[in-house]
């Protein structure tokens, strides 16, 4: 049913390969295949690993970073009733990444290598996204937070450090939040919170509208989803393209981000739903704004994008917050800027890190 | 002015009057559909009628149809003009000017090429924004207006993008209608979405029929630039906005009556023209979504026969 991720074949990584057209069948067959070794029920979830196909079923392998699957392993997990896909390794203090809008957990690929050296990494696809289930309901901050602490609850680690990034800064903050016992140290980039920050007005100038206005768009109950399915190339397309700034992702990436979404059934309606929960979110952030975190917060915008923004946003709910832009990043930063992301991360994480190594995390859980 | 107008060409075919569908009794005896070569383009105008003149302005996803249920009413009392905005209807679609200050101008070329001088307005959605420009920046034309249900964008008070869910789906398309790019190309070939979306969503609960909202999508996929011409207003509220920005510090002087629907814009119509004019009177159509000459014709037409009663008479 499943295959253990060993030694993959060398040419896998190579950008050539995902690239060289992967055909529309071979996409549904991919995907089909990793439904099907799900089917065949589990043992132990914790011990499922995804095939390779699993993890892209759209490109079956998209390029990684020399070395991934020696030190990563993916994995399913059964937590908070819902099975969540995880890619997960390294050795030291546990730290979650938790990925926005319209990623998944591989938006962390070019930062992970380097984090587990330092870190117990756990990297999972959100509800609705990637390989993790897709509810119809669930998707207010409040309960994709309680999905990220049942998670953590599975593998152990009764106290962690978070970095959240797009719709992950708002789930992560919800976390952080709700289970203000759980989270030491909490690390968020580029984006807003509603119910804490004001709104901004609805007319914008065109540039700044073309950056925003999928906070309307995107809400709305099935109209969007109707537009856009099939045309993903389209809206997603366009939103990497235009969130990027000057420095565009690379094309295997966003390919993978697109695929992901039109070849996975359940993806495209799963990516809207935190958005179409908005007013939920929105009343629970009003609501946890007081009183103020009072752990180490770090806020991290592009300089082509949100900016010190985020900072301005933290600060109405956290009061130790610390303020990063990054030069000539855009939306992406942690793809558009993996070096000064890891520098700012490692940094902020360094007083965490150093009051946690005296007390390892072991659990039962083994790293890979 | 019948004189004049006999000498300007007349479309036939779809979005004309010879093809209009369900036109109330002595629609067609009174009103007739001519093109107005304004200079920079040619404009289509359905007119028709006795008395002093009143331009009547469509808005967003319509065409002069919009009024048909007023027209030979008002017919009695005043000259009609109906008109098609640039870029939409059978009015031509040039690639710029869709600023409210341009599309104002237009209506001013118009009204001088049919003979009017001075006349009364009507305007609404789109053509609530436009009117305004018009009365602001060619004071001298107009002597009352009548506007309903879209806040002129940058008139006081200044509305959020953060709403709850029913007013988002009602307001969104205001910023991805603004995109100048990519809304069009997931649009076309899925008008029916769309724009079948928009009139559902915005009438609040009294839906219009299926085939009036056919026959405007059926317009709005007749010509190829058809689409990049109906967005053209959103994708100029640059220009809008930095205009209204400034004629908002000159408060108009003349009549204005304000409507919204009451299960659509309320009294937000009548709270930005009271920014924007000194002379306001406010209105809310109990029951009514948002197109209100649509849903709620009577109502309409009592209203604007008793704010144009003193142009009338005088």
């Amino acid at each position: 049913m499943t295959s253990v991720v060993s030694n993959e074949p060398a040419d896998e990584h190579s950008e050539d390969a995902v690239s060289a057209g992967m055909s529309r069948r071979s996409l549904i067959r991919a995907a089909g295949v990793g439904t099907l070794a799900l089917g065949l029920g589990a043992a132990t979830p914790a011990a499922i690993a995804a095939t390779r196909e699993e993890l892209s079923p759209a490109t079956g392998a998209p390029p990684l970073p020399a070395g991934f699957w020696q030190t990563f392993t993916s994995r399913y997990i059964d937590a908070g009733g819902l099975r969540q896909h995880i890619v997960t390794g390294g050795e030291g203090p546990p730290l979650l990444l938790v990925h926005g809008w319209p990623q998944t957990w591989y938006a962390w690929r070019l930062v992970m290598p380097a984090l587990a050296r330092q870190f117990t990494v756990i990297a999972p696809d959100q509800r609705g996204r990637g390989l993790t289930g897709k509810p119809a309901d669930g998707y207010d901050t409040g309960t994709l937070a309680g999905d990220l602490a049942a998670l953590m609850d599975a593998l152990g680690h009764q106290r962690f450090a978070v970095a959240g990034h797009d719709t992950g800064m708002v789930i992560s903050y919800a976390l952080a939040a709700d289970h203000r016992d759980r989270v030491a140290a909490l690390a968020v980039a580029e984006a807003v919170l509603p119910g804490v920050q004001p709104s901004p007005p609805l007319f914008l100038p065109s540039a700044t509208n073309e950056h925003l206005f999928h906070l309307m768009f995107n809400r709305l109950p099935t109209m969007n989803e109707q537009l856009v399915q099939g045309r993903e190339d389209i809206y997603f397309g366009f939103i990497f393209d235009i969130e990027a700034g000057t420095i565009k992702l690379p094309r295997y990436a966003v390919r993978t981000y697109i695929d992901n979404l039109a070849a996975v059934p359940g993806a495209l309606r799963g990516s809207f739903g935190f958005y179409r929960a908005w007013d939920v979110t929105t009343m629970q952030n009003a609501q946890r704004a007081t009183p103020k975190l009072t752990i180490p917060v770090l806020a991290v915008g592009g300089a082509q994008s949100s900016a010190d923004g985020v900072g301005k946003a933290m600060m109405l709910a956290a009061d130790n917050v610390q303020t990063v832009v990054i030069p000539d990043a855009g939306h992406w930063v942690v793809e558009q800027a993996p070096g000064p992301m890891l520098s700012a991360l490692t940094a902020f994480l360094a007083p965490y890190r150093a009051a946690n190594n005296a007390r390892p995390q072991t659990a039962g859980v083994q790293p890979s | 002015m019948r004189s004049s107008s006999t000498r300007l060409p007349s479309p036939t075919g779809p979005g004309s009057v010879s093809t209009a569908p369900n036109l109330p009794a002595g629609f067609t005896g009174t009103f007739k559909s001519v093109y107005v070569n304004i200079g920079e383009l040619t404009l289509h105008a359905v007119i028709g009628g006795d008395g002093p003149p009143l331009l009547l302005v469509h808005g967003w996803p319509e065409t002069w149809y919009a009024w048909r249920l007023l027209m030979t009413a008002l017919a009695r009392d005043f000259s009609v003009v109906a008109v098609d905005q640039r870029g939409i209807g059978l009015s031509d679609i040039p690639a710029d000017g869709y600023d409210t200050g341009t599309l104002a101008g237009d209506l001013v070329k118009l009204m001088d090429a049919l003979g009017h001088p001075r006349f009364a307005l009507a305007g609404h959605d789109t053509g609530m924004p436009i009117s305004y420009a018009l009365a602001a920046d060619h004071p001298d034309r107009v002597d009352r207006m009548a506007v309903a249900e879209a806040p002129p964008p940058g008139v006081p008070p200044i509305p959020l993008m953060w709403l709850p869910a029913p007013a988002n789906e009602r307001e969104f398309h205001l910023m991805f209608n603004h995109l100048p790019t990519m809304n069009d190309q997931l649009i076309n070939g899925r008008e029916d979405i769309y724009f079948g979306f928009e009139f559902d969503i915005q009438a609040g609960t009294s839906k219009l029929p299926g085939d009036l909202i056919r026959y405007y999508i059926d317009i709005l996929t007749s010509r190829r630039d058809a689409l990049r011409g109906s967005l053209g207003w959103y994708r100029a509220l640059d220009a809008t906005i930095a205009q209204n920005e400034q004629r908002v510090m000159h408060k108009l002087t003349l009549p204005v009556l304000a409507i919204g629907g009451e299960q659509s814009l309320g009294t937000r119509p009548a709270e930005a023209m009271m920014n924007a004019a000194e002379n306001v009177q406010g209105l809310v159509i109990p029951g009514c979504g948002h197109w209100v000459m649509e849903q709620a014709p009577e109502a309409m037409l009592a209203a604007l026969t008793a704010f144009l009663a003193a142009y009338r008479a005088a």
